[in-house]
């Protein structure tokens, strides 16, 4: 009888505790939920309008009554955004309003191929897939869980009755249907590179530069000595902090520090697309090992090394992540950066163009480079779409397909539409507010055509299936960025100054370095090279391994005689792992490439 | 016959019969999550691709088992993670008599509020997982960390060193980042088992003139021993398996050749590459070795005390 009582007595004074946990954890949740709803409740409130607004729209008749409603649920590798849920904003209701269809994305973000692993594994894709490398869609390929799209080549008539993507077509079902010959994968950004697009530039904290009267750069080295002087000038940002003269990271290393190796594409040199073991040279067309004595990658190891030893390179370097970087470019505190777009909010308006003090990161060429310039892409680059295998209604798939291959549709998506963004100003298209595409993650766009923020249009997945930069008919790109009006569009007074003093009086870059012989055109066969079979891959990542460590500790080697022994011991381990193989396939394949781009080119 | 059975079920059967329902989820836990696992092991075998059927993978026989040592740099790299993953072990293993000591002297310390401070503050670290302690440390010791900043600001260094890059003693400081992390709460059972000593034998001890240090060394110390060496058989158990987060932080170019450890070495070149059949090999290998480590540490423990786990 005491025992029940006793436990009767537990009992309730647990039911009791856990009552007053879930009370207490309940007052909390609400209260930790209102604080950001309070904060956020401008685009709360906006979002909630917008789902109104088309809940509108869906009942009112504009919507072609052929079509049956339907939602696609889409896992797109190369997204920009991230972000996961229904496609909305004034894309989406272009998609509607002319198909009835509506997209479901899944998220995306980090570790992308592992995502799509766990849908292999699962055995199920959405129902529309992007891959961002060939080796991604040959995994799917290999589980056999993609659709054919060339059966359904009548629904699809803007991939397979335009003259356009013939190429493309044809590559993808010759080279890249697993020897089918069906077209399993569709790629994106078909057409001709980009003007003034160049990815590899070396840039310079323009008011030290100036400031220490633009010393000459020549070759690659110079920027150790130029920036040495750089780093004396302003040795401090002016909260303080310590100033360097380059910093990396090491977050996007793959077998390579890809930091390091990335420099080789100022001189022509590939040493991504045909294999980050190989040196592919764009203007010889020739290839070799990345681990050859005479590398172009030893000697970017040497620069770095050489910073290091003048004190030039920051410490953090090795452990530091892409974040990181872009942290201290933002607070001016690096003077050397690699990407054109790496630059933090240091080239912001408020820095390059006030007078006073003229300052961003702006190209200093050295006369020797070759920057290398993306190939025009007929068979498109190594992205690509495509529509699962256990898609439940292909129909609505092909159909978003169809439009998401409709040059109207691409044109509209990359400007907006005309009235609102651009129109044609003087017989040319010009952009007519800036401020869509200059705050383009601010949710500007007008409520009518759907809303949401400019690059809602295409960001979801990242290229669409035209290249910004192919011309129409009109004799203009269909792209914005690549307008008349756009590539001379009010330019910085850094850009001006730069203009004056480095660039031979050349407001756009790519225009200088074509006087001097300085691009490097690539050629699309770097897009022609066959994913390695498993047994290579796992050479490739044992080798990548070492490589990855020991070019890391070069950097920060004491003494010569560190940096050669480590080089000499990553070699002969490479090889002891089998580095000749790697070097034997990817020359194989590069000069196969050489041959089928000629029927491509 | 009904008379029988009516007899069989004795109180005492009945209270057997509940303790083995009451232990029956625990069961069917373990099988669901140690035992069933296991049926993976097959796709060691084939050459398996993701999305097919692993009968339609081609078979491939011990060829993923072999990879990790099929030339001389490999089976340099596995000797090197073998020698980090036991030195590092048996240096853990080495200091687990550190929270024994720690609980004894703790438990001397006459003013409670001060003793709960210290065991508070010791035992919090252990909730802190190896990514925010890192980031903690981190803050503490990179470039532009507290210690740079005072070793800097006092002229004691004139440049900053990334302490975090520097590989020298890495065993050695791992040892210190577990202890800081696991000292409190590993003393916890200790500190438990030394409040179960019966008091009479300390006053016991008293009279016959002990004094503060003898009644640590000659009561509380031996009481605590069983304790230890049980602690000390699970912990051989868990050599091989002590996680990898640890490692994974503190990891990068500098340090990795001596922290490198075998749960690290099968996630980086197994999982990370996306290789289901070869990172099911390795992690294979792995087992055999802890297995091999616990039959060892166990017929030491027979040999040497008499008690194993069995």
């Amino acid at each position: 009888m005491k025992k029940r009582v006793i436990a009767t007595l537990m009992a309730s004074l647990m039911v009791i505790s856990t009552a007053a946990c879930g009370g207490s954890g309940g007052s909390d949740g609400t209260s930790a939920q209102n604080a950001p709803a309070a904060t956020a409740s401008g685009t709360a409130s906006d979002s909630s309008s917008k789902e109104t607004s088309q809940a509108t729209d869906t009942a009112s008749e504009e919507a072609p009554k052929e079509y049956e409603e339907a939602t696609l649920s889409a896992f797109i590798q190369q997204s920009v955004t991230g972000e996961s849920g229904e496609w909305v904003g004034w894309g989406a209701k272009k998609l509607y309003d002319d198909v009835k269809l509506k997209i479901d994305f899944d998220p995306t973000g980090d570790e992308i191929d592992q995502k799509l692993q766990q849908y292999l594994v699962a055995g199920e894709l959405p129902d529309i897939v992007g891959f961002r490398s060939l080796d991604a869609a040959q995994k799917a390929m290999d589980a056999d869980m993609l659709l054919p799209m060339d059966e359904y080549a009548d629904q699809i008539p803007n991939i397979f009755a335009n003259s356009f993507y013939e190429d493309a077509v044809k590559y993808s079902e010759d080279y890249t249907s697993n020897g089918t010959g069906h077209l399993y994968i569709m790629p994106v950004a078909v057409g001709p590179s980009g003007y003034n697009s160049l990815n590899w530039t070396p840039l310079l904290q323009w008011d030290a530069y100036k400031n220490t009267g633009y010393p000459k750069v020549s070759t690659l080295e110079d920027y150790l000595d130029v920036v040495e002087q750089m780093v004396a000038y302003k040795p401090q940002t002016d909260n303080g902090e310590k100033v360097y003269g380059f910093s990396l990271f090491s977050d996007w290393d793959q077998v390579t520090a890809l930091e390091i190796s990335t420099l080789s594409f100022m001189y022509g040199i590939d040493t991504e697309y045909v294999s980050p073991l190989m040196e592919t040279d764009i203007t010889t067309k020739t290839t070799k090992s990345l681990l050859a004595d005479d590398s172009f990658y030893k000697r970017a190891l040497k620069f770095y090394y050489n910073a290091n030893q003048r004190g030039l390179l920051d410490p953090d370097s090795m452990t530091q992540t892409y974040d990181e970087v872009s942290q201290k470019l933002s607070a001016g505190r690096v003077m050397f950066s690699w990407f054109s777009w790496l630059t933090g909010s240091y080239n912001d308006r408020s820095n390059t163009d006030t007078a006073e003090k003229v300052d961003g990161l702006t190209a200093v060429v050295a006369d020797d480079m070759k920057l290398y310039k993306a190939p025009d892409q007929t068979i498109g680059r190594s992205w690509y779409l495509a529509i699962s295998k256990n898609c439940s209604n292909v129909e609505a798939a092909t159909r978003l397909m169809n439009w998401l291959y409709d040059q109207e549709v691409n044109a509209y998506l990359l400007n907006g539409p005309q009235g609102v963004t651009w129109d044609i100003v003087d017989g040319e298209p010009q952009v007519i507010d800036w401020t869509y595409m200059d705050s383009n993650a601010d949710p500007l766009m007008p409520e009518e055509i759907g809303g949401g923020a400019f690059r809602d249009g295409v960001y979801a997945f990242n290229t669409l299936g035209i290249q910004a930069a192919t011309p129409l008919d009109t004799g203009y790109t269909i792209g914005y960025r690549y307008w008349p009006a756009t590539l001379s569009r009010n330019p910085s007074l850094m850009a001006q100054e730069a203009a004056e003093k480095v660039r031979n009086g050349k407001l756009i870059l790519e225009d200088y370095l074509t006087e001097n012989g300085q691009v490097a055109k690539s050629t699309q066969a770097v897009n022609m090279i066959a994913p390695a079979n498993d047994d290579l891959q796992l050479i490739i990542t044992q080798i990548g391994e070492i490589v990855k460590k020991n070019s890391w500790q070069m950097v920060y080697a004491k003494d010569e005689a560190e940096f050669e022994k480590l080089w000499t011991e990553m070699v002969e381990q490479a090889n002891g792992l089998g580095l000749e193989q790697v070097t034997a396939y990817y020359t194989e394949q590069w000069s196969q490439a050489l041959n089928t781009v000629k029927n491509y080119e | 016959m009904a008379v029988r059975t009516k007899r069989k079920k004795t109180p005492r059967d009945q209270a057997g019969f509940r303790l083995f329902l009451l232990s029956l989820p625990f069961l069917v836990g373990i099988f669901v999550f140690s035992y069933l696992p296991l049926t993976g092991w097959v796709y060691s075998f084939f050459n398996y691709k993701p999305g097919k059927a692993l009968l339609d993978c081609e078979f491939v026989g011990w060829k993923w088992f072999i990879a990790p040592f099929s030339n001389p740099v490999l089976r340099g790299q596995f000797a090197r993670v073998m020698s980090n993953t036991l030195g590092i072990n048996l240096l853990y293993m080495a200091t687990m008599i550190f929270p024994m000591f720690f609980a004894m002297f703790l438990m001397e310390i006459p003013f409670t509020g001060y003793r709960k401070l210290v065991q508070t503050l010791t035992t919090i670290p252990n909730f802190i997982s190896w990514v925010l302690a890192y980031a903690a440390f981190f803050a503490l010791f990179s470039t532009e960390g507290l210690l740079n900043n005072l070793l800097v600001g006092a002229n004691l260094l004139k440049t900053p060193v990334n302490f975090l890059m520097n590989a020298d003693h890495m065993w050695l400081k791992m040892l210190a980042y577990h202890l800081w992390k696991g000292l409190g709460w590993g003393a916890i059972i200790y500190i438990s088992a030394i409040t179960s000593i019966d008091q009479e034998i300390y006053e016991a001890v008293a009279i016959d003139g002990a004094g503060r240090f003898q009644k640590m060394w000659y009561i509380t110390m031996p009481h605590l021993m069983p304790t230890f060496f049980v602690m000390l058989i699970l912990q051989i158990g868990n050599i091989i398996n002590n996680g990898i987060d640890q490692y994974l932080v503190f990891s990068n170019a500098m340090t990795q050749d001596a922290i490198e450890v075998l749960d690290l070495y099968v996630y980086r070149y197994g999982l990370q590459q996306g290789n289901i059949s070869y990172a099911t090999a390795v992690g294979m290998w792995k087992s055999l070795v802890s297995v091999i480590l616990v039959l060892i540490g166990n017929n030491l423990s027979k040999k040497i005390r008499g008690s194993s786990i069995f």
